[in-house]
């Protein structure tokens, strides 16, 4: 059962889980991350992600507990990356290619993640806004074996 | 990043006399880099390379485990590398069969991606043959199973996704004197030099700055 959704401020901040496939790697130095992973599957009719600044804390708090929420839902292991985007950023690039996405606070009864997030009224079907989402607006990366 | 491919001068160039060069003949580098393609196009058309297009995609084995079907697809993929070994520098042939490994670890493996598509990897390889770069690219994955191939300078990058059939989706991100370009598309690998070179990609295909060859 979904709770109350809430939009996300401007100068808040969305992470998104990245899984080892979609990291940008030369040896063992993390470079970036494929535009592909913003990329919806089939199925999603909405981006996930969680809210940061549900938590309390520093920033390095804050992505442990998100680490930690994100963990609750499903496998996080110590080789993949949390990428953080400033909310306004995201608007913006979304906006630049005619998207006027919604970023919301979705907490549900059966999510074990009260920080989750979707990004709605996205699509990802125009490769540059991946490509401008995974090398500016939502391209801050911090390894999960690093937030334990 | 070392060297990609094993490199191979043209035997119509090294038969020639030491102080020959077709710089003499008023063509230089431009007729080079022709020959070259031409050397390239060739080599897609040989029978190993041509045959990695033959390619089909795997058979769906319900009731396998995941660790099993993973096991499968790598052998096919291997199988695939060393066809074609002989186009591959050894030490790239090496990095690529643990960055496989690595890719198909069931340890590792995200359950919301498909498995690798042997088409898309044949695509991947007969590009890198193509291509001919000196700087050799970060492999990932789509969550569909293309192969994902990134080049990078610096911000400047090229991503390219590989479909089936030789087919390519490609983006492309740099700077020119400050101001931030993109450009995306999709072609065939063998038009890739050309639907990207007002971005002047070499930079992020060579390494060290080196132009092809």
């Amino acid at each position: 059962m979904q709770m109350a959704t809430k939009y996300l401020p401007d100068d808040d901040h969305v992470v998104r889980h990245i899984t080892p496939n979609s990291i940008e790697r030369d040896g063992d130095q993390i470079k970036g991350i494929f535009p592909q992973a913003f990329r919806l599957r089939e199925e999603e009719e909405y981006l996930s992600a969680s809210w940061l600044e549900f938590f309390d804390g520093t920033k390095h708090e804050r992505l442990k507990a998100t680490r930690a929420a994100m963990s609750a839902a499903r496998v996080v292991r110590p080789s993949h990356v949390l990428a953080v985007g400033n909310v306004s950023a995201v608007k913006d690039a979304c906006k630049e290619f005619g998207l006027k996405i919604r970023i919301c606070h979705e907490p549900a009864s059966d999510n074990p993640n009260p920080a989750y997030t979707a990004v709605r009224r996205f699509k990802s079907d125009n490769d540059q806004l991946l490509e401008l989402l995974s090398s500016e607006s939502w391209s801050e990366l911090f390894e999960a074996k690093n937030l334990i | 990043m070392s060297e990609i491919l094993q490199h191979h001068r043209p035997r119509a160039i090294e038969a020639r006399s030491p102080g020959f060069h077709l710089d003499h003949l008023g063509v230089g580098k431009y007729a080079d880099s022709l020959q070259s393609r031409i050397k390239r196009m060739r080599l897609l058309q040989s029978a190993s390379v041509a045959e990695l297009r033959d390619v089909r995609h795997g058979a769906s084995h319900t009731g396998q485990s995941l660790a099993d079907r993973l096991s499968e697809r790598l052998v096919v993929l291997k199988a695939m590398c060393s066809k074609i070994a002989m186009h591959l520098h050894p030490e790239w042939r090496a990095e690529l069969f643990r960055k496989l490994d690595e890719m198909l670890n069931p340890e590792e493996w995200d359950d919301e991606f498909d498995l690798p598509s042997e088409k898309s990897f044949s695509t991947f390889l007969r590009m890198v043959i193509y291509l001919h770069p000196t700087r050799r690219p970060s492999i990932g994955l789509a969550h569909n199973g293309n192969f994902l191939a990134a080049w990078r300078d610096g911000e400047n990058r090229i991503v390219i996704e590989c479909l089936a059939n030789d087919q390519v989706r490609w983006i492309l991100s740099h700077t020119v004197e400050g101001d931030r370009e993109r450009g995306a598309g999709e072609t065939q690998i063998h038009r890739v030099p050309e639907v990207t070179s007002a971005y002047d990609p070499e930079s992020l295909f060579a390494n060290g700055h080196k132009i092809l060859a």
